[in-house]
């Protein structure tokens, strides 16, 4: 929220599906996935060892590293690789034929998983759960506005991930994409909120 | 409106022939029309001279702009779609605190449950209205409900949820509104959006 007729920085978390079944698919299958700057760690919750229901780890790691760069950095804005979350038969996948057998091979299993992690994040009483603490983003707005850079310039998006460990990476300008965990290291949180709010005025 | 509007450039490619108008399958699609999108090898590019100063506000009265922009990962402080095409804001932060949007998909034949919240950080909360509108995406309904906020107990914050029949289909909803804080203040919420498949 921000205050009626003022200038304010401005950050949106979301928790998408999308991203979780394709990180789900990954850590299941045991996929071979060469790892990149785009690439996060393994799921931090606990997900079973599926690999036995597929039998080409090697041609669909090769369509989900394409998959998963089209998901989190628009690197293909086209609707066959992007519009996917359309189970049974996952049709948008149809370019990467291995890499949509593999997702239909686990869909159930993917998109329950999808759920809770969205529910997770839901709360029924009590205070909400964001990934990112409205002090700690605050401070890191007021941070980067202490040089110069006007408040209302400040926007930027959070894909939070279920990744392990503190991971973040600025995927495009104004898009954080991090670790659920990353606020519990302090010091890397505010390192990375800077980062994203200096980049969204880039 | 047509000064934004004019800002999306929609070409939409089928067999190698464009045309100006936005079809109707150029709308996010149902889980079971998806595949039959790609099938036709449809090719949808939606550019946005300036994505950050187009708003939902703009596009709003447009379902299929507003979701077909939304899929492609238009941001900023409207529509606010991150890239996956299932785009959501579910928290906005900023200077007077976070508000929040989540549907909740219950497999009960279109009915999901939408859960709002708005929690003022500098001050405690007095009391405000909100609005969430919604659009099946999918089927292209569309509606809204107005909500009144009240403090919860501790007078912190606000939170409600509650039940809605959309249909079944992917389903979009952003919330709007504003409210007083006890010190007199006003805070307008920060439009956090949501989709889900509702089943």
């Amino acid at each position: 929220m921000r205050f009626a007729g003022g200038e304010s920085w401005r950050l949106a978390e979301d928790v998408e599906r999308l991203p979780h079944v394709a990180l789900f698919l990954r850590d299941v299958l045991r996929l071979p996935v060469e790892g990149g700057p785009l690439v996060p760690p393994p799921l931090a919750l606990t997900v079973p060892d599926l690999s036995d229901r597929w039998a080409d780890p090697d041609g669909a790691a090769a369509g989900w590293t394409r998959w998963w760069r089209a998901i989190v950095a628009e690197a293909d804005l086209t609707s066959q690789v992007r519009d996917a979350l359309d189970p049974p038969y996952w049709s948008s996948l149809d370019g990467l034929p291995a890499l949509r057998d593999a997702v239909v091979a686990v869909s159930d299993e993917a998109l329950r998983f999808s759920s809770r992690v969205r529910e997770d994040v839901l709360s029924d009483d009590g205070p909400p759960r964001p990934a990112l603490p409205w002090q700690m983003v605050r401070d890191a707005a007021e941070d980067v506005a202490a040089d110069g850079v006007p408040m209302d310039e400040l926007d930027v998006s959070v894909g939070v991930l279920r990744v392990r460990g503190p991971w973040w990476r600025i995927v495009r300008p104004g898009r954080l994409l991090c670790s659920a965990d990353l606020a519990q290291d302090a010091d890397t949180a505010r390192e990375a909120l800077r980062a994203a709010f200096r980049s969204s005025v880039a | 409106m047509f000064t934004k509007r004019a800002f999306l450039a929609v070409l939409f490619a089928a067999g190698g022939t464009a045309a100006t108008a936005l079809p109707a399958a150029a709308a996010p699609a149902a889980p079971d029309s998806a595949g039959a999108v790609a099938r036709q090898a449809m090719t949808v590019q939606c550019r946005v001279a300036d994505p950050r100063r187009v708003t939902s506000a703009d596009l709003a009265d447009d379902a299929s702009v507003a979701a077909l922009c939304h899929r492609l990962g238009v941001r900023g402080s409207g529509v606010a779609a991150p890239a996956g095409g299932m785009g959501a804001a579910n928290y906005v932060h900023g200077n007077c605190g976070t508000s929040g949007l989540f549907i909740r998909n219950w497999n009960n034949g279109g009915h999901p449950v939408f859960a709002a919240g708005a929690w003022p950080t500098p001050s405690h909360l007095s009391h405000g209205s909100a609005t969430i509108h919604w659009h099946n995406l999918s089927k292209g309904g569309r509606s809204s409900f107005h909500l009144a906020v009240w403090a919860n107990t501790g007078g912190w914050a606000w939170r409600h949820s509650e039940k809605h029949f959309t249909k079944t289909g992917t389903v979009f909803a952003y919330m709007t509104g504003d409210v007083m804080l006890v010190d007199g203040r006003i805070c307008s919420i920060a439009r956090p959006t949501d989709t889900e498949n509702v089943h």
